[in-house]
């Protein structure tokens, strides 16, 4: 199978928050419904972050201009990166990589310890107490690997009533994102950037963003976190740690193979000590 | 013979106590050091093996600060024991050591105190690895449980917990190789810890001839047998 | 709308204005995004910066209340630079037509006005073409209104023809182009600028961007929603729209048009079946008792001397047909005396529950509607609820308005003696039937899942509640028992229940000889002899050989796009898929997409295109293009200029005596405005209704400086009663919040986050402050007016997402013409909440 990539065009997204929504009724992901469960964000994002039920977000930023403002969207969910710091940092080897590039979440594997959540350089994964034995599970986005396996495009590619979302071959996702920046720029939106093609390894959600990264909110140069590494590189190390002792106290052992000694006495009334030799 | 008291039934308890909590922790922690041996228990296995993990935390943490507010002597002692000045012979001990270790331990090594100044480095390694792994583990637990840790403080106690069970594992393979008399120089030790805590004549002054006179000069920790 | 929602992607420029509708109409984005990468402007006027603005090629904010001075300026923008199309002027509209020169116009009044009554005369006399010449209906047998005499028909005195005086050169001071320039000179971009605040080089960049359009093949299409209609001068913006696209040369064109976006579906198919008081089904006046006790008055009144509405008597007589089927007939004047009679006065819904206020009304059926929070004034219309003996209301979940006599309403349950009915009623996936879109498209739905047990459809709702009357008059008599006994009501099953499929058949049309569906409504007779219950949906059900609604025309689904026969490239129109009214048109007057020889005026823009021989067609002509002899041979007919064939003028009305007040849109204040009118010293519309109830609680901007709107979001639905009881749509807009800029928020002491207090004389609501830059300051005449903005999405009912009710605030007065309330422009102060 070839990799495949969402291609989300913010130049054409008029955050309706199809997607929003699409996420949460094709993946069965409730939102409680008691009386003031929610905050006012003092925005028109809302919730301002992902949760475990809440695997895409639209997100808005406003930008003051001298004369007039930007009011700039971004869709906000897992962006099934190459080098994923989560599946780095999975000590159950619970996230992984499928062919296509979506990076998904065993459930069955996961054990809660939410070193996902914290590794993530996009704050993306997102933990939540299961009660029972099960500690907690990881959630996000799996690109919705079951319809995707299937032939059919992602949930929330499907209800963009604008096609800001697209789905398909990466390459061709890629291509287009270039081509399409080039037009803006052509429009005068000389900050478009493409984003995802080559940050952290190459994306799976490839990004128009027409203002330019930071205008969308987007992270510059993301990073897999060099604790991530850390942790990567402590197998290794201390696998050879011990190997290192084990040896060492493997030649100590053969060495004192025999090993007897003589009576050692004291006398402290003549304060004088008889010492047993090694024979 | 006569044999010297060296450990009290109070540190004795407190060391088995410790050795189960260390032995449940270090196993549990290995199987989400190495998805692999995760893999073999079973992912179920995993959860129960995280209850345990949690449950012998307490103990672990806990247990020696109990030891701390019951037995107020003992910690002064156990302190005094660990840090105090080297003098030459200590200084000596320690660079003999390795070739001792290594080689069959064909020589004899100069006197010691209560503690050899070997003891009292892997001691103190063990302490502050101790520390370090308890204090990275609360964190950890925390940041699980919903607290708002941070992100980066959080991956960088999850480094610290995994350095500290690297080196606390290292420690601990030698530890029990010396301690439970594996070494044959140190056959019989771990009657001090798993047995009464007395240690023959002999083998108090070939391992601490200094504080063993000592004890022998003042004979009320003496048993003969 | 004149156009449909895919051809948006066929205009060179989009202007929303008064709409908003990337929020509130998401779709539309899907055709206004491909006509901007074909390289389209999308333009957006409104005054909140909004996710449509967000995506805009250019925004210019609008104070609310003042687009007639936008569209005044801009059509003297056009005039000035000679920027309309000429030829589509001169031979598709009434620019040429001379008016009486007793017409006048000064100092913001028309001339015809009595401000006594504070009305212009019925008569509108002032506002009359210019006779030429009169002429009679051709009634002879052979001749073009034969069907007059046909047995059957009942007799109406025919009305005389007119033929006005035109010059065709445009000079004559009296022509309406001449009199529109003179009355527009006075918008001048200065002017306009003091009045919407609409910063000047803004303003004339939208100016020259639209205008644009006024070459000839290219198009401009203007969609809108409440944001223009919700003013005391509402009709009169559409007016000036329909202007503007005269002018431009894009009414009938491809990409063009005046386009209602409709916010709620079913609204189109409410309007369309007459849920309103002035018209009955297919658009026709409701009689009144005034002016037409007989049927004899209302045929001689209503039919006018020429358009297509000449077959209005068909029309009328099919739909009593169907209303009172066997019973109706030539004897008895098809039963008119049956039809209830509206008694001349007005029932818009204002004037309803002032009626209901006053203690007028006994009882309500609020059906699908949430007025206890939707409505204008609306804690003013719950007190009127109070007055009822009894309502009923049929609704998805409790509203506010089926618990408006409870503690969370602020009032004590037991002061209030209404009793009270909630009927649970099927939702629009629970039921079968048709929804007519903003595109005139009526597309059938089949059911997707039951309702639950205790759930009715509406119609199951409507049929009981119809037997049972019937069944107690027949038991019981009373006053006119007949009306309710006589009606036709053959639309049950074989069980008992109603059969949306066979209120399809009666819509349709059909022949009352042998129950044959009627192809479609040009065979409608006077006669008797066919009955059809909506003329305009003629067409969508005339399948004789299956009752299948996917047999339908309403159910057709061919989702490809293909191009007319003869013609290469296809233009949006999906002829295949669904029935478009009328006769599945689906742009309306597109005759003028082509010039008087028949040539498209745009070649990759065909509508219709005359080839020499014949039409070409991608679209069905709305013109006569051909005529069906009676052995079915079909001659096509030659090109002429009569482009709008539903107005008597033949062509489109720059200029007309329809309107309450006036012939051309002028501009007045809002019934609430921060400032004084600018234009004349007329300040507010001068032939609106104002009820005692509203003029009371009339603000000033002494006590109350800051001007108000309400809009939609795309999270929430109308007042909320569906989707504030939705969780996954509450957590995406959870609060009821208000809009306002950073200096007004710093004038006030208030920040982001803050509970703030909105009042008024009609109420105070509390909201939480969402500072924004989105809303800035107008500068008004020199002055600095603050406006603030808030959803209309929260009330009182249900457990989450509750809040205050934006329309405890707007004013309880309406449009001269239509009544529709006043809810986007009205006065308050703000100030932060004590905690």
């Amino acid at each position: 199978m070839a990799e495949t990539a969402i291609l989300y065009d913010a130049s054409k997204c008029t955050a309706c928050k199809g997607c929003q929504i699409a996420c949460k009724q094709w993946n069965q992901l409730p939102s409680p419904l008691t009386a003031d469960e929610y905050e006012f964000t003092k925005s028109f994002q809302s919730p301002l972050n992902l949760d475990p039920d809440t695997w895409l977000i639209m997100g808005f930023k406003e930008v003051p201009l001298a004369v007039g403002i930007e009011w700039n969207f971004m869709r906000t969910a897992c962006f099934h990166c190459t080098e994923a710091a989560c599946e780095m940092a999975c000590p159950m080897g619970a996230i992984s990589h499928k062919d296509s590039g979506a990076v998904v979440i065993d459930q069955e594997k996961c054990i809660g310890c939410q070193y996902c959540v914290s590794a993530c350089p996009f704050s993306v994964p997102c933990a939540k107490v299961m009660g029972g034995t099960d500690y907690a599970k990881s959630f996000k986005c799996w690109q919705c690997f079951d319809r995707t396996s299937n032939g059919k495009d992602p949930a929330c590619v499907t209800t963009c009533p604008t096609a800001a979302l697209e789905f398909g071959d990466r390459a061709e996702m890629v291509s287009k994102a270039k081509a399409r920046v080039d037009v803006l720029k052509g429009q005068g939106f000389t900050k478009a950037e493409v984003y995802g093609v080559d940050e952290v390894g190459g994306m799976h959600t490839i990004i128009v963003a027409h203002r330019g990264l930071e205008a969308h909110g987007l992270i510059r140069d993301p990073k897999v976190p060099a604790t991530t590494s850390l942790l990567d590189l402590a197998k290794p190390l201390s696998a050879v740690g011990l190997a290192a002792v084990v040896g060492g106290l493997g030649l100590s052992f053969v060495m004192g193979t025999g090993y007897k000694r003589g009576e050692h006495t004291y006398d402290e009334k003549t304060d004088t000590a008889t010492i047993g030799e090694v024979e | 013979m006569r044999y010297i008291q060296r450990q009290s039934a109070f540190a004795r308890g407190l060391h088995w106590i410790h050795t189960i909590a260390c032995l449940s922790l270090f196993v549990t922690g290995l199987m989400l050091f190495i998805p692999a041996v995760a893999a073999a228990v079973g992912f179920g296995a995993m959860q129960g093996a995280r209850t345990v993990h949690r449950v012998m935390a307490v103990i672990f943490i806990g247990a020696p600060l109990l030891g701390i507010v019951v037995n107020p002597k003992g910690f002064k002692h156990f302190m005094k024991n660990m840090f105090y000045k080297w003098d030459a012979k200590d200084k000596e001990f320690m660079g003999k050591f390795l070739p001792y270790l290594l080689l069959g331990a064909k020589k004899h090594m100069p006197d010691q105190k209560e503690l050899k100044s070997g003891q009292a480095l892997s001691d103190w390694l063990i302490l502050g690895f101790a520390i370090l792994i308890s204090v990275s583990g609360v964190f950890l637990w925390l940041s699980a449980s919903g607290v708002a840790v941070g992100s980066a403080l959080t991956m960088w106690m999850l480094v610290a917990h995994d350095v500290a069970f690297v080196m606390l594992g290292i420690m601990m393979v030698a530890h029990i190789y010396l301690g439970a008399g594996v070494f044959q120089p140190y056959r019989g030790s771990i009657r001090l810890m798993f047995g009464d805590g007395r240690i023959s004549e002999s083998d108090a002054l070939y391992h601490w001839g200094t504080w063993a006179k000592e004890e022998l000069r003042k004979g009320n920790k003496v048993t003969a047998e | 709308m004149t156009n449909h929602w895919i051809d948006f992607k066929n205009a060179d420029v989009i202007l929303a204005i008064g709409g908003n509708n990337a929020e509130n109409h998401p779709i539309s984005m899907k055709w206004v995004t491909e006509a901007q990468l074909k390289g389209a402007k999308y333009v957006v006027v409104d005054p909140r910066f909004t996710r449509s603005a967000a995506v805009a090629d250019l925004y210019a904010p609008l104070r609310s209340g003042t687009d007639i001075a936008f569209y005044g300026g801009l059509f003297n923008y056009i005039f000035e630079n000679n920027l309309h199309h000429d030829e589509y002027v001169k031979n598709y509209t009434t620019a040429a037509w001379l008016v009486t020169p007793d017409f006048g116009f000064a100092d913001g009044i028309f001339s015809g006005y009595d401000g006594t009554t504070g009305k212009y005369a019925a008569d509108k006399a002032t506002w009359a073409y210019q006779v030429d010449s009169t002429s009679e209906w051709d009634t002879a047998e052979g001749g073009k209104m034969a069907w007059v005499n046909k047995p059957g028909t009942p007799a109406f005195t025919t009305p005389t023809v007119k033929t006005p005086k035109k010059d065709p050169t445009l000079q004559d001071p009296n022509c309406v182009w001449q009199l529109m320039k003179a009355h527009y000179a006075r918008y001048t971009p200065e002017l306009v600028s003091s009045i919407t605040g609409t910063p000047l080089d803004l303003l004339l960049e939208v100016y020259a961007t639209y205008a644009s359009t006024g070459e000839p093949g290219k198009s401009g299409t203007i969609l809108y929603a409440m944001g223009q209609t919700q003013h005391t001068v509402g009709s009169q913006n559409v007016r000036s729209m329909a202007i503007t696209q005269l002018l431009l040369g894009n009414m009938g064109m491809p990409g063009g048009g005046v386009n209602a976006l409709r916010g709620e579906p079913n609204v189109q198919g409410s309007t369309d079946m007459a849920m309103l008081f002035h018209i009955i089904p297919g658009y026709m006046g409701s009689p009144t008792s005034v002016k037409h006790p007989t049927l004899a008055d209302y045929l001689a009144k209503e039919t006018p001397s020429g358009s297509y509405w000449t077959n209005k008597p068909k029309f009328l007589i099919s739909l009593l047909k169907e209303l009172y089927g066997d019973y109706a007939t030539v004897e008895n004047d098809y039963a008119y005396d049956m039809l209830p009679k509206n008694d001349g006065s007005n029932h818009s819904h204002i004037a309803l529950f002032e009626k209901m206020y006053n203690g007028a009304i006994e009882g309500l059926f609020c059906w699908g509607q949430n007025p206890a929070q939707a409505g204008p004034n609306c804690s003013q219309e719950r007190k009127a609820m109070a007055n009822l003996k009894w309502m009923v209301c049929v609704d998805l979940f409790e509203t506010e308005t089926s618990i408006f006599w409870s503690e969370k309403a602020g009032v004590k349950p037991a002061d209030i003696n209404t009793e009270v009915f909630l009927l649970p009623c099927a939702c629009h996936y629970e039921k079968q039937g048709e929804i007519a879109n903003s595109g005139r498209w009526i597309q059938w739905r089949y059911k997707a899942v039951e309702p639950r047990e205790d759930q009715l459809d509406d119609l199951e709702i409507v049929s009981e509640l119809y037997l049972k009357l019937k069944e107690l008059y027949e038991a019981e008599g009373g006053a006119n028992p007949e009306q309710i006994t006589k009606l036709n009501w053959d639309y049950l099953d074989d069980a008992g229940h109603a059969d949306i499929t066979k209120v399809a058949r009666a819509l349709n049309g059909y022949k009352v000889a042998d129950n044959s569906l009627l192809k479609n409504f040009t065979l409608l007779g006077a006669d008797g002899s066919t009955a059809c219950g909506n003329w305009i949906y003629s067409g969508y059900w005339n399948n004789n050989d299956s009752n299948e609604p996917a047999d339908q025309p309403t159910g057709a689904r061919n989702d490809v796009d293909e191009p007319g026969a003869g013609l290469t490239e296809p233009i949006g129109s999906y002829l295949g898929w669904s029935f478009a009214w009328p006769v599945n048109r689906r742009i309306i007057y597109n005759r003028a997409s082509a010039d008087p020889s028949g040539k498209p005026w745009n070649e990759d823009k065909i509508l219709v295109k005359w080839d020499g021989a014949k039409w070409l067609r991608n679209d069905v002509p709305d013109f006569g293009w051909s005529v069906t002899a009676a052995d079915g041979t079909v001659t096509a007919t030659p090109p002429n200029t009569t482009a709008f064939i539903m107005l008597p003028e033949g062509a489109g009305r720059l200029f007309t005596s329809g309107m309450a007040e006036g012939p051309f849109p002028e501009h007045y204040e809002p019934f609430e405005s921060p400032v004084d009118n600018q234009m004349s010293s007329q300040q507010i519309n001068p032939a609106v209704t104002i009820y005692p109830t509203a003029e009371e609680t009339r603000g000033t901007p002494d006590k109350f400086p800051i001007a108000m709107t309400t809009f939609r979001l795309t999270e929430h639905w109308q007042s909320g009663g569906l989707t504030r009881n939705l969780p996954w749509l509450v957590q995406t807009m959870p609060k009821m919040f208000v809009e306002l800029s950073p200096e007004l928020a710093a004038e006030k002491g208030i920040e982001s986050g803050d509970n703030v207090v909105i009042e008024n004389n009609r109420g105070a609501i509390t909201a939480y402050a969402m500072v924004t830059s989105r809303i800035r300051p107008f500068i008004i005449g020199g002055k600095t007016v603050h406006q603030i903005a808030t959803p209309w999405h929260w009330g009182y009912a249900g457990t989450c997402a509750v809040g205050g009710s934006a329309n405890d605030l707007s004013p309880n007065v309406g449009d001269a013409n239509t009544m529709i309330p006043e809810y986007k422009a009205f006065l308050v102060d703000i100030r932060k909440q004590e905690v």
